[in-house]
Order: structure tokens, then sequence, then C-alpha cells
């Protein structure tokens, strides 16, 4: 009957480690090296961008160098496990947190499948129990009595270069959302691990380009593209082009680096050159138009996304103390803030302690409504959101929701806003206000359990399009469940990397399925005085009944 | 007993055993939680496994030829997953081949299962046929997923790692200050 030679042969090639079907581990997790392939790894950080972070913050970035991630020589210093272990020590010393987390796992499993790097790879080195164990066992090694007199029965095991590999492969497989802490009875956030990970990783020169050429950017000249102050006003105002010709409206009042407005705007500085974040920045721009709010642009911070988080600690308190220094020079009231994911997990969590209080500035208190944003006392930054939700609450807004009715919406809860601040219902509420077709994913997908987009942290790059594909998995499975189930075409966000991510996910997994900012759908529907009747939305697409 | 009869038949056990098998392609505690859970959202791979294989199972036994176009419909959300993991093209197609193996050693150990030499040959036949479809639908797959790559390139991502970062400004010999071109972009062609 059955040809037994090929069923064993069948058998062979999906169950054991071979060349056909990629290694299926065998052996306990850390027997298993991690293996560099070309779309599995970040291009490693060019030698000139290393050098330059070297002159303003030594000792931070290891020796710049031309390395090969597929090679077996890193070209790490000779000291390199003594650079790592003395950090280790040095961080355990600085940050208890770290040293809490280290200790108090239970490895409970609660975190094992919340993970969408996991949910997306089957890798269990991707469970956030056994990723923060990568750094567990080296802990355990050095740092405590069991691992010093049990080793491997304890569960330690010395820093070697395989367990480097493993932290550069599983630590850039991380994108510090903290959905497994959600779900953690200890609270353990898996992000902060991360974070000390690539700490201790750049220390040893071990570090990606995309994540350090933008932090130089934007130490260098303000925004992540290293776009220059004229060539940043002039995209910008080739926008108001575009708000003319779908409003009719020509706006006056965008301006830059104007000294004594009551409010700096600091937004992500994709919102300016990229497609679909333009379209959020034109939302911006008619709401401030629309209230007649006094603010202004700045070039030197053009930047709200903040890079350093992503590297080192010292590099995040210098991009984010330069917002501080902007709005000082400028003599400004208070901040502002866009549509931004890691901007807002620094302000929120990190800001007070390293550059705080911001006691040269105001309390926030809206101009229009007269709303004291109590919650910003000490950094005295408001998150559009919320000012915009309190202006519609206030009913300073008017408002035609019917203008959206050719989208049907979404929103995807960007992980730094959700579950880094706790924004979750003001951009529902202005969603509510702008738009008559809203459909919230699944519970278990939203709001603090919401699902990574799958390319933050410094990983929405180009090489690894497999891998955030694979990140991004679960939230693109709970779309295409409000696709089919309600016609969702438009998913909405509050974050510019969601912006520019889940554009290349929807379209590798939910084709038909566009993304935009939620300032977007507030343009949309704001009834500008002067404005021509409306034919079409931002992008020109037509309104509904306004089809040709 | 005919095998299309067998199949239907015993449908449960051996689309069970299929499953399992091709969630085997996975690393052993990565498949016991996408064999457990069943939340469809706290589990992609698992779900959209299940679901492809049972709707596939059911297309493919009920009776006429399978329609490709319905093959495809109800396998396509699987490919895709399957084509942008680890796996080689080959394993990741690897899904229909299992049904086979599944299906010979079930009749092997079924006593009075003996199906007649033609009842193989249609089957294997049949899925011979859905294998070649699904590596087509895998080519697509991968084709897609360089369109998104191309797509983010040309959408002006490319930037950063095109362009030279303006701190190649501050390199020893001062002089390159000069030959460096600053960046220059219009949002006409960001679009």
């Amino acid at each position: 009957m059955a040809d037994t030679k090929v069923a064993e042969m069948s058998v062979k090639v999906v169950k054991e480690p071979s060349l056909m079907t990629g290694a299926i581990p065998t052996q306990d997790w850390w027997d298993v090296e991690a293996v560099f392939k070309p779309g599995n790894y970040c291009y490693p950080g060019k030698k000139s961008i290393v050098e330059y972070h070297n002159q303003n913050l030594p000792g931070i970035f290891g020796e710049a160098r031309e390395w090969d991630v597929e090679s077996d020589d890193w070209k790490l210093p000779d000291n390199w496990k003594e650079i790592i272990i003395n950090g280790i020590k040095e961080r355990l010393d600085k940050f208890r947190s770290l040293k809490i987390f280290m200790d108090c796992c239970v490895r409970c499993g609660a975190c094992a499948d919340k993970c969408h790097f996991f949910l997306g790879t089957g890798d269990p080195k991707n469970m956030p129990v056994l990723r923060a164990e990568l750094f567990r066992s080296v802990y355990r090694n050095d740092f405590t009595l069991a691992g010093k007199l049990l080793g491997e029965i304890a569960g330690a095991r010395p820093m070697t270069f395989k367990v480097l590999k493993e932290w550069f492969m599983y630590f850039y497989q991380c994108t510090e959302c903290r959905r497994c802490s959600v779900f953690c009875p200890y609270g353990i956030d898996t992000a902060e691990v991360t974070m000390m990970a690539r700490e201790l990783l750049h220390l040893v020169g071990v570090n990606t380009n995309w994540i350090l050429e933008p932090a130089a950017n934007s130490n260098r000249t303000g925004n992540h593209l290293g776009l220059q102050p004229h060539t940043f006003k002039e995209n910008a105002e080739f926008l108001l082009d575009d708000i003319e010709e779908a409003t009719g409206v020509r706006l006056q009042n965008l301006n830059f680096n104007r000294k004594g407005a009551e409010v700096l705007f600091i937004f992500p500085s994709a919102d300016v050159f990229a497609d679909p974040g333009i379209f959020t920045f034109m939302g911006y721009l008619l709401l401030f138009e629309h209230i007649g709010l006094d603010y202004t642009i700045s070039t030197y911070t053009s930047e709200g996304g903040n890079f350093g988080l992503f590297t080192h600690n010292s590099l995040m308190k210098k991009l984010n103390g330069k917002m501080y220094a902007e709005a000082k020079r400028l003599g400004v009231k208070w901040i502002l803030g866009g549509e931004c994911g890691h901007m807002w997990r620094v302000l929120h969590q990190y800001m007070d302690t390293m550059n705080g209080p911001a006691d040269f500035l105001e309390m926030p208190k809206s101009p229009i409504t007269g709303t004291v944003f109590e919650n910003a006392a000490s950094t005295k930054m408001v998150h559009i959101s919320e000012f915009t939700a309190d202006l519609i609450k206030n009913g300073k807004l008017k408002l035609d929701k019917s203008r959206n009715d050719h989208q049907v919406v979404t929103y995807h809860d960007s992980c730094n806003t959700a579950r880094g601040m706790g924004l979750l219902d003001e951009p529902r509420y202005i969603l509510q206000h702008a738009c008559n077709n809203f459909h919230e994913m699944p519970e278990n997908t939203i709001r603090e359990k919401t699902f990574c987009c799958g390319s933050g942290t410094g990983l929405n790059t180009g090489e690894i399009m497999d891998l955030r594909m694979r990140g991004g998995l679960p939230r693109a499975n709970a779309v295409k469940y409000v696709q089919e189930r309600y016609g969702v075409n438009l998913l909405s966000c509050i974050c510019a990397i969601d912006r520019a991510t889940l554009l290349a996910s929807m379209q590798y997994w939910n084709p038909g399925v566009e993304v935009c900012g939620v300032s977007e759908l507030l343009g949309n529907a704001l009834i500008m005085d002067g404005e021509k009747e409306r034919e079409t939305d931002l992008r020109g697409n037509p309104l509904a009944g306004k089809e040709e | 007993m005919a095998l299309a009869h067998l199949l239907q038949e015993n449908k449960g056990e051996i689309l069970e055993k299929w499953i399992s098998r091709v969630l085997a392609s996975y690393p052993d505690d990565a498949a016991m939680i996408f064999q457990r859970e069943k939340d469809r959202f706290a589990n992609p791979i698992g779900y959209n496994t299940r679901h492809a294989l049972t709707a596939l199972y059911d297309l493919l036994f009920s009776g006429d030829q399978p329609d490709p176009a319905k093959v495809a419909a109800v396998v396509e959300d699987f490919v895709k997953i399957r084509a942008v993991q680890t796996f080689t093209p080959a394993a990741a197609v690897a899904f229909v081949r299992d049904l086979k193996v599944v299906v010979r050693e079930y009749c092997r150990k079924q006593k009075d299962a003996a199906p007649a030499l033609a009842d193989w040959h249609r089957f294997e036949d049949t899925l011979d046929a859905v294998s070649d479809q699904v590596f087509d639908l895998y080519m697509a797959c991968r084709e897609r997923l360089y369109k998104a790559r191309l797509h983010e390139i040309s959408h002006m991502n490319h930037m950063l790692t095109q362009h030279g970062c303006p701190s190649s400004l501050l390199d020893a010999d001062q002089s390159a200050k000069t030959a460096v071109n600053p960046i220059h972009i219009h949002s006409n062609e960001a679009r």
C-alpha cells in the first residue's frame, strides 16, 4: 500500500532539522544557536555614525568599526565579556527595577503566549519569559550565589559569544510594546529588560544602523531623517497647497521658530514628508486654524520620536532635553505633542526623572476651553488627542462627520500611548465625533491588550520585512476580522511608526485597508470658515455621494 | 472500503492527525500552545491552521474534484502565514503532502481498509494538483511581500539608508564639508 520510504522521507522533511526545513529544535533552548541569515537581522551601525555618537557621548556605543553580523568575528574588543558583566553590575546598582525583574520571575508562563513575535514566529525564545531568561541566565551566573555554586542546575550560564548572538537576535525581536507586562502577575516589564540588554550590546559596539542613524540625525539636525531646517519648512509649506485644494481655504497660520508663541507643537517628522503622515499633519494645521491657536513649530526639535529610547538612557535624555531647551529658548508657555509613539513613552515614563520637572513652563491650559491639564503638571506637555477631545467636549469644534462616510474605520491602540501612558478613550472620543462608521477590533486585541504593529523600537527597516510581517500577524489578524465583518477599510492610529509600518502590514495581510492618523479624520470633518463645498477628503478621494 | 468513503467517515480523526502534524512543524513548546489555545485572536497560527485545513479537507473529499478558486479561498490566509515564516519554500507548502502521509498511516492501521489502487491514484492526483496550486499561492505571497517592500522604499523610508547622515560632516577631514550635498527632498516626491 503506502510507500514507506516516501512516508519516512516526508516525516524527515518536516520533523527533523535539515537544510530543507530549517532546524526544528530538538535540544534544550540554550543549546540552540542563533543563526543569522539575510532577512532575520538589521544591518549594523555604520562606522561613521558610531563615531559621531562617540564624539557626543563617549563610552556608550563601543568601538566604531565595520562588522558583519553573519560572520563569527564581530571584531569585539578583547575584554568584551568583562565590559558586559561590569555593565550589568552598574545597571543592577543603578536601576532597582532591573534587580527586581531579574529576581522575581517565577516562570508561571502567563506571558508566554502574549508576545506578538512569539505568536507570529512560534519561536520559544520569543516567549517573554524565555527572552528575559537569556539575560537572567547570565545574571544568575555572575550575581547569585545559587548560580555561582550550581551553574546550569540553577539556570546559570556564563556570557559567551553564543549568548551574545542570542541577545542580538532576540532583543531585536522585541518591540518593547509591554503587552506581556499586562499579563504578568508581578508586573515585570520585559521592555525594560530589553532596554538594558540593548544598552549592554551597545557597550561592546553591537548595534543596528536603523536606530543609530536616526538618533544621530535627530541630535544633529532635529529630525530622524536629517532634514535641514529649510527643507523641513518647505515640505510643510507645500502641504498648504494640498489643504487648499481639498478645502478651498489657504491657511495662514503655519510658522516656524517663532519666539513668544503660546504653544510649541512637536510631532513626528514623518508627518511632513511621508504618506500617510502628511494627511495627519494637514489635520493638525486645520485644527489649529479652526480654533486660532497661537502655536509654533521648531526646526531645531522637529522630531517627536525619540530614537535614543532604543539605545541608551543618556541619548534618550539628550534627545528629550532638546525639546525642553527649545521650549525655553522660544519662551512658550507649554508644549503640545502630536500623534507620536515613543515620544510619549519617554515623556510619560522617563522625562520627569531625566529632565524634569519643567518648572520654567506654565501649567498647560487650553486657551480655547480654559481646561487645565493637571495630568501634565510636571512635564507641561499635552497630547493632541487630549487637547482635541477637550475641545469637542466643550463644543468648540464645528464638525461634519458625514465627510468620513466613505470610510469604515477601526482604531489601533498604539502600544506607547495605550500601555505607556493610558491614553485609551480620548482618540475614540474624537473618532466618534469625526466619523459615523467606526468599529472596534476584538476586545483582547485593543486598549491595554493591544497588539503591536510588529515593527516598533527601530525594527521598521526593510531588510527584515519577513520578520516584521511575522510580528505584525496578530494585529493584522484582528484587522482582518473587522474588515470581513464590517467592511473596515481604514485603520486609524496615533503613532508615526504605526502609520509607516501598518501600511506595509496591511498591503501584505489585508489589501484594501488603508492607514491614517486620527487627526486626518478630524481634518476631514472640520467645517472651516470660508471653505468651498467639499468634494474630496484630504487625500483627494471623493466623499460619499460625490463620486463621479 | 472505498477511499472516499473512508475519508468522509473518519474525517474527525484523520483531520486531527493532520492538524497536529502540520503544527508539529513548529518547535514543541509553540506547537503545544498553538494546538491548545482556541481563541482565534490569541492564537492566529493555531486558528488559521485549523480553520484552513478543515475547510480544505471538506473541499477535497466532498465528492467532486475541488474547484481551484475555492481551494485558493480557503488556504490563502494560511499560506500567507507560512510564506513569511522561517520555513524553506518546500517546508512551507509541505502541509498538503502531510495529508498523504496521515491517510496512508491511517489506512495501514485499519485492517479492513484496503482501498483500490485507482482510488489511491485519484487521491494522489488530487493532492498533487492542490500542492502545485499551493506553491503558486506561496509565490504570489512572496511577490506581494516584495511589492510591499518596494512601496515602502518608494515612499521615502529608504532615505535613511540611502543618504549620508549630516554627522558625516564631522569627519576628521573637515574639508569634506563642502563635498557633502545637503539632503533636499520635496513633498512632491514623497507621494
